[in-house]
């Protein structure tokens, strides 16, 4: 049998040291070991039973669940005050075989695995790398598991793919402690897997694009993600090129991500007539507080897989003196006018190397990512034409009212069907700060306040905007959440109160979900809102 | 109250202790890390740095051979997988304590961390 032990914890913190936060009890399940239950599907719902076992045991409590995998995110989505369920050890992978497959779909078997929710990225990559296979986008780093990463957005730079939510195709849910209420979810225009194997997880299924795409960036509240059915494509390798180029070259790309007409060209990578090609990926780093002409760019291509190139570590990974970055955090705090100079003398040590070219898969490519002292990241997505006018805005803010000791990004996203998906807009710039987590004093802007000041600025310069789940932000900003989803918030909460009971919408609830005004339970939601529409493949 | 001072060679004697005391104190480390692979995890290890959520083994003690005995193997059990980075320390002490002893006694000072057990 699954087992789980119980934590008296007091209190939980984010692995980037965003708490801590009060917090009753940490659960950590761990499946019955192999040898003595050595089926995958047998195992799995062994698991299913325990959650469910754990489910009903807060609810007859009284008490709130949310389930959490590596604690990467910086907001407080994943922390629950009452049961915090740590699922990092239930990582079981199913390749989808022939017999599994629904008759009528668009889906082949050897691109689909099932992957239950504490699987990292990396465990994913290495997993299907090994059956000639990747993933189709990652985020920056590989540590995020998949349940943590499709309920919060996680996202890279994909141009024309998008987040990691995007190569989803199924998700399995336990919404409550019965048997029924194990559902299995994928749209109905984009059918999977078949009864035969429905029915050996004992999933309800439910096939609908609207409750999919609802459930897909789930922010942990449709229920406890068991797994998902994701879609790989064959591996491929990334040539990746960092560069340093013109602040006007680099925005005009971001506005117009025009990369054939641009004078920014790598020399190997280029059409028969010369021009760019597009790239997989393109990012861009700006020092608010620096005066140089050029900015570095990041940019990648995608090409075919060899088995022969160049191995992409470095043999030595050097790292600052772990107090060094809390020091520096003191010293901002103390000392605000130090903070640009800080940022310069770290510069080398954040920002890639220009020049420093290497090729690699996407698992080797956005590889580890230590952790590396309290850290802050605010990230606001923006439609990428907006991109020039918002960073100006963002960087004026830091100058005027800060400094703060962060430096900024931009990465670009293409759009998601996901409802509440912060990549929203049909290329979505990803504008990012990132830095050293420090507390805010009578001589200097708190994170919290310039938080909320990055919203008065986007609000009153009428740039659309949203925000990333998984990073710190105003969460409680008055109209925030309808000011960035509309009625799309609105159909989340219908999609969620029509799968959910109203004790089941409480015990997934949180703070974070209170906050940004996402937790109420609608009663009347439209008749047949979530039924399985059936298969309807386009 | 009336404080003695220090005479000059107590002073040299208690400079030199207190040096002694930092050369035996001046250490490094060296981490090997697999760059496949996820480590084990452990929510619980709240640590700041590369140890952070990962589950941690440590070995801290001293090995004593005998007199025909040149080497030793430390055996240690992991999952399936295998190591996932190992990092061992080297003390000033410790590499006086194996001179003056002619190898036999060696301070071990380790720290292991497994791979994830693949399900």
């Amino acid at each position: 049998m699954a087992h789980t032990s119980i934590h008296p914890i007091g209190t939980w913190d984010t692995f980037h040291n965003n708490g801590p936060f009060p917090t009753k009890t940490l659960y950590k399940t761990t499946l019955e070991e192999k040898g003595n239950m050595p089926s995958d599907i047998e195992r799995y719902n062994d698991a299913s039973v325990e959650i469910r076992r754990l489910l009903k045991d807060a609810l007859d409590h009284g008490e709130g669940f949310r389930a959490y995998g590596s604690a990467w995110s910086m907001s407080h989505i994943a922390h629950h005050k009452d049961r915090m369920h740590y699922n990092g050890e239930m990582n079981i992978k199913i390749p989808v075989s022939a017999e599994m497959l629904e008759q009528n779909t668009s889906f082949k078997n050897q691109n689909l695995y099932l992957f239950e929710c504490g699987n990292t990225i990396k465990e994913i990559s290495e997993f299907v790398f090994r059956r000639g296979q990747s993933l189709k986008a990652s985020g920056a780093s590989n540590g995020q598991t998949i349940g943590g990463s499709i309920s919060t957005g996680i996202h890279g730079s994909a141009l024309d793919f998008g987040s990691v939510q995007d190569f989803v195709v199924g998700i399995n849910l336990i919404t409550g402690p019965a048997e029924s209420d194990i559902v299995y979810l994928e749209r109905h225009t984009q059918p999977a897997l078949n009864k035969t194997f429905t029915d050996s997880i004992g999933a309800r299924v439910i096939r609908n694009d609207g409750l999919f795409n609802a459930a897909l960036v789930g922010l942990g509240a449709f229920g406890f993600v068991h797994s998902v059915l994701i879609e790989t494509e064959d591996r491929f390798l990334l040539n990746r090129y960092v560069r340093k180029i013109s602040k006007e070259e680099a925005i005009q790309l971001a506005e117009t991500l025009n990369f054939k007409d641009s004078n920014f060209r790598i020399s190997t990578e280029v059409d028969a007539e010369g021009k760019g090609n597009r790239p997989f990926h393109y990012k861009v780093f700006i020092n608010p507080y620096n005066n140089d002409s050029d900015y570095v760019v990041e940019v990648m291509y995608k090409k075919p897989y060899r088995e022969v190139y160049e191995d992409p570590f470095p043999r030595i990974k050097t790292a600052l003196y772990k107090d060094l970055i809390i020091l520096f955090g003191k010293i901002a705090e103390r000392y605000k006018n130090s903070i640009p100079k800080l940022i310069k003398l770290l510069e080398k040590d954040v920002l890639p190397k220009p020049d420093d070219d290497v090729t690699g898969t996407l698992a080797e490519i956005f590889w580890d990512a230590p952790h590396q002292g309290p850290a802050f990241a605010c990230s606001v997505g923006i439609d990428h034409r907006d991109s020039g006018k918002a960073l100006q805005l963002l960087v004026k803010l830091a100058r005027e009212e800060g400094p703060i000791p962060g430096i900024y990004a931009m990465r670009f996203v293409k759009a998601s069907k996901a409802t509440l998906a912060f990549t929203r807009f049909p290329v979505t710039c990803m504008l990012e700060i990132d830095g050293v987590l420090w507390k805010g004093n009578k001589n200097m802007l708190s994170l919290e306040q310039f938080s909320e000041r990055m919203i008065d600025v986007l609000k009153s310069n009428n740039i659309p905007f949203t925000l990333h789940w998984g990073k710190n932000a105003a969460w409680s900003y008055p109209g925030l959440i309808q000011h960035m989803y509309g009625t799309d918030a609105v159909k989340w909460k219908e999609y969620r109160s029509a799968l959910l009971s109203r004790q089941t919408a409480s015990l997934f609830s949180n703070t974070f979900l209170e906050d940004i005004q996402l937790s109420e339970y609608v009663a009347d939601t439209p008749p047949g809102l979530i039924d399985s529409i059936e298969n309807i493949p386009v | 109250m009336n404080i003695k001072k220090p005479t000059r060679p107590r002073l040299l004697l208690l400079s030199l202790l207190a040096a002694l005391f930092l050369v035996l104190q001046s250490c490094y480390s060296v981490r090997l890390v697999n760059t496949r692979g996820v480590p084990e995890p452990d929510p619980l290890n709240n640590s700041s740095g590369f140890y952070r959520g990962k589950k941690v083994i440590e070995i801290d003690t001293t090995i004593s051979l005998k007199l025909l005995q040149s080497e030793f193997t430390l055996l240690e059990k992991c999952n399936e997988g295998g190591f996932h980075s190992l990092e061992y320390r080297v003390t000033f002490g410790g590499v006086l304590l194996s001179g003056i002893t002619f190898g036999k006694k060696r301070i071990v000072k380790i720290k292991y961390v497994c791979l994830k057990e693949s399900n």
